[in-house]
């Protein structure tokens, strides 16, 4: 019965070509504007680590003095050193990592490669466990090393691959800003999209190419990398003293209850520090989870969200078009369906071919917007920002296109079919 | 009247489909026109340069520690200067194109309440470099330029020159040559304008749509204590641009290599080149926003002519009787075109309340500006043209059937 439909569809759609093609135009510019601007959002707003970013909290404290109070203020969205560390030697949570972004001068064994700069990610060692970095080759650096200032280095593949050729490099000595450092480790590919875990350094930036125990890393006074808040008079510029936030502290917390009671010990870590006199507000925490952190942040651009919605205006635009298009085209066949109906066919057999052939329009429409999305993602690349490269169709969009451009058009459907049924065959056959 | 709605009222769906499309059309078309509009005024607006082909900047010149010594800033300025080919040197805090360093500022005419939001370009000779066409007062002089600044240069007095937009905005109705101003309200320091020039773009192209782009102050001499100026080096007509540009870099590299941050070059762009990277994001937005437009209303085009095609052959045969009891060709072509008259308006004017409600519901989302009332009677004639263009042919096809039709088949 479909194939017959199907046939039936094609010759229909054959009789009148000027404006099947309208239709199929239409729905292929309202598919392929709507499923370009779709995958740079899916894209861009896609979960970096996902069954994991649930369990992932940034806490926020408030350790400014009253200048410029404002109730109901935002903390600050970072934390300064002395918090981070007392957060992370209070290690409440099930994981946490303090960290901050930084850079460093690369003297490669190989003396043909001339010494270069490299970003680098200083950081405590839950920070490969917690936000499930892949190993390819050794591990991380061991819990001691976090607090004696060890010389150990773990390197990207990247990085890896540019200063020993890709090989396992564990155990080899790397000479980064006038000191040895031991390599114990290389991680595979690894782009968490966005940048999550240091917003400040670029929303959709790479991955550093090393990373390095944190206390190391302050202590050889690497260039910072990254935005510094500061609050007082203050000239001390000591990065473990001062009146600033710079560093990023992460907790992963498993579970909602655990998630409740490190906000609790938030609060009255704060309501500590106040009695101490240390800090001068009332406690002022936020304790977001990744997702929340991300939007919290708009870290999707604003324009990519704009453009989004007028991709969606515009494919209703459209399909009411083929709505209009699709009834005067059934409804002008109206004698041919009388016809139908008086030798037999029921008023559900017409529908159903009908909808056959709304189906066909939509499945050559989106082999159309199909192609025009692969276009119009080959302009977003082109295009001068930050996330063009990431601008790829991936599987599950490539069949959404499809089922969406067919979805669309049976509903697009819909209506003209049932109005071309509710024809009365008699009235059809005595005109004419 | 009566006989143009009656058929209206008896086939609803026709008309109700006519309707919903010029409404969805209108709606977006005038907000991605609204927004077109946005992008494109970074482009529009009159950057005031001249000669852009024989401008030479150079950015990123920041300092490992300390800001610049002024001195020392100075030395190169001289040195790049006695380079054969260079007309003027600047060495600036920020300049025109330049999006990595940028000062902005609220000025206030002393005695005038009105404030404007303003980028402040602070440097010697800029209007030289910039090649800026003076339209009132003076250029800063020499002794102004050999100032020595308190820190970048905002919180003291001196001279300042506005753009003529600037000087509009602050001193309306008056000569600003003379008048003064202050930036802020805590700073007692006072500038007094000596000039005013034609045109210079801020370069800070973001914000609201009362922004005015062509909003910019100049303040003589080199910024103290700042750790990234660019260099502004106007290079002489008929020398080579190119060349000079390599010998500016050699130039500079060799003055301030030493103390520069390490890992960030310089940048060393012709003005040209500069603007054009730095605006490529609106134009890549314009190109898009205007391909939004022009389909939709090709699809509106396409839509209503379809379905009006297929409406005027449902009623082929009451033409043919009204060209029977006597109507004229032209009558029936005028109660089309009177009819689509009616659909389209009705459309447009439910897609103009959308319209606004699209855009109500953008700005508490997107910090967009208010679409202004002037965008929706343009969007609604735009419609009702496009409407009557997509009706012709239809319509000329109807006045076309002949009386006889009317005889036929009853």
């Amino acid at each position: 019965m479909f194939a017959y439909y199907f046939d039936l569809a094609l010759r229909s759609l054959r009789r009148n070509r000027m404006l099947t093609a309208l239709m199929i135009l239409a729905i292929a510019l309202g598919i392929g504007a709507s499923m370009t601007t779709l995958t740079v959002l899916h894209v861009l707003s896609g979960d970096p680590l996902p069954g994991k970013s649930a369990k992932l909290y940034y806490p926020q404290l408030d350790p400014r003095d009253m200048t410029n109070f404002r109730p109901g203020e935002e903390p600050p969205e970072q934390v300064s050193w002395m918090d981070g560390m007392n957060l992370l030697k209070a290690g409440r949570a099930d994981r946490q990592a303090l960290m901050a972004g930084g850079a460093v001068a690369i003297e490669p064994p190989d003396p043909a490669i001339a010494p270069f700069f490299e970003d680098a990610r200083l950081t405590t060692r839950d920070f490969f466990a917690m936000f499930d970095v892949p190993f390819l080759y050794g591990h991380v650096w061991s819990k001691a090393d976090d607090g004696n200032d060890a010389r150990k280095v773990v390197l990207s593949r990247r990085i890896n691959e540019k200063l020993f050729g890709g090989a396992d490099s564990t155990g080899k000595i790397l000479r980064m800003g006038g000191k040895d450092f031991r390599v114990v480790g290389v991680i595979d590919s690894w782009r968490p999209t966005p940048h999550f875990y240091d917003l400040m350094t670029g929303d959709y930036s790479e991955s550093e190419g090393v990373y390095l125990p944190l206390l190391t890393g302050i202590d050889m006074k690497l260039p910072f990398n990254g935005s510094r808040d500061c609050w007082g008079n203050d000239t001390n510029v000591d990065q473990k003293t001062a009146q600033c936030t710079w560093l990023q502290f992460w907790v992963q917390l498993d579970t909602p209850a655990k998630a409740a009671a490190y906000r609790q010990f938030l609060v009255n870590y704060s309501r500590q520090q106040k009695s101490l006199g240390i800090y001068q507000r009332d406690p002022n925490v936020h304790l977001r989870n990744l997702m929340q952190w991300l939007d919290y942040n708009h870290v999707v651009p604003s324009d990519v969200h704009l453009q989004f919605w007028l991709a969606m205006g515009f494919l209703i635009v459209c399909l009411v078009n083929t709505v209009g298009l699709m009834l005067a085209k059934f409804l002008r066949r109206a004698s041919e369906l009388g016809v139908r109906r008086a030798l037999g066919a029921s008023r559900r057999s017409v529908f159903a071919q009908l909808l056959v052939e709304a189906g066909t329009v939509g499945l050559v429409g989106g082999v159309g917007g199909l192609l025009l999305a692969l276009l119009g993602l080959w302009i977003v690349r082109m295009q001068p920002s930050d996330y063009a490269a990431l601008a790829h169709l991936d599987l599950p969009m490539f069949l959404a296109t499809f089922l969406f451009a067919i979805g669309a058009t049976l509903v697009a459907g819909l209506l003209p079919a049932w109005r071309a049924c509710l024809i009365t065959p008699a009235l059809q056959l005595k005109s004419n | 009247m009566r006989h143009l709605l009656a058929p209206l009222l008896r086939h609803r769906l026709m008309p109700f489909l006519v309707v919903l499309q010029v409404a969805l059309a209108c709606a977006i078309a005038c907000n991605a026109l609204f927004l077109l509009q946005q992008r494109l005024k970074p482009i529009l607006t009159p950057d005031g340069i001249g000669e852009p082909s024989h401008l030479i900047i150079a950015s990123k010149i920041i300092s490992r520690g300390k800001p610049w010594e002024t001195s020392r800033l100075r030395d190169t300025e001289r040195a790049l200067r006695g380079l054969p080919g260079v007309a003027s040197v600047s060495v600036a805090g920020s300049l025109p194109m330049v999006t990595n360093a940028r000062m902005n500022g609220r000025v206030q005419g002393v005695g005038h309440g009105t404030r404007a939001d303003t980028a402040m370009y602070i440097g010697d000779h800029l209007v030289k470099t910039l090649d800026l066409k003076l339209v009132a007062g003076r250029d800063f002089t020499a002794e102004e330029d050999a100032v020595r600044n308190h820190g970048v240069g905002m919180r003291q007095d001196g001279p300042v020159i506005l753009t003529r937009s600037l000087a509009d905005k602050l001193f309306p109705d008056q000569k600003a040559v003379g008048q003064t101003l202050q930036l802020g309200d805590k700073h007692p320091a006072v500038r007094t304008v000596v000039g005013v020039v034609a045109h210079l773009m801020r370069n800070d192209f973001g914000g609201g749509a009362h922004r005015n782009l062509d909003h910019a102050m100049l303040f003589p001499s080199i910024p103290s204590a700042w750790p990234l100026p660019s260099i502004g080096i106007r290079v002489a007509a008929g020398a080579d641009p190119q060349q000079v540009r390599k010998q500016a870099e050699n130039v500079i590299q060799r003055m301030l290599g030493d103390g520069m941050v390490r890992g960030i070059d310089p940048a060393y762009d012709m003005y040209g080149a500069l603007r054009d990277q730095a605006l490529a994001r609106y134009r890549a937005s314009v190109w898009l926003l205007a391909g939004v437009c022009l389909v939709v209303l090709i699809v509106t085009l396409a839509g209503i002519m379809g379905l009006t095609a297929y409406w005027v052959q449902q009623r082929t045969r009451q033409i043919g009787i009204r060209r029977a009891l006597g109507a004229t060709r032209r009558s029936i072509l005028r109660d089309l075109q009177a009819e689509n008259f009616l659909l389209v308006g009705f459309g447009s004017l439910l897609g103009l309340m959308a319209a606004y409600g699209v855009n109500l519901w953008l700005m508490h989302h997107y910090e967009l500006p208010r679409l202004p009332w002037s965008y929706l009677p343009v969007g609604a004639v735009l419609l009702l043209v496009l409407g009557q263009l997509a009706v012709l042919s239809p319509a000329l096809r109807a006045a076309r059937v002949p009386p006889v039709v009317a005889t036929r088949s009853v």
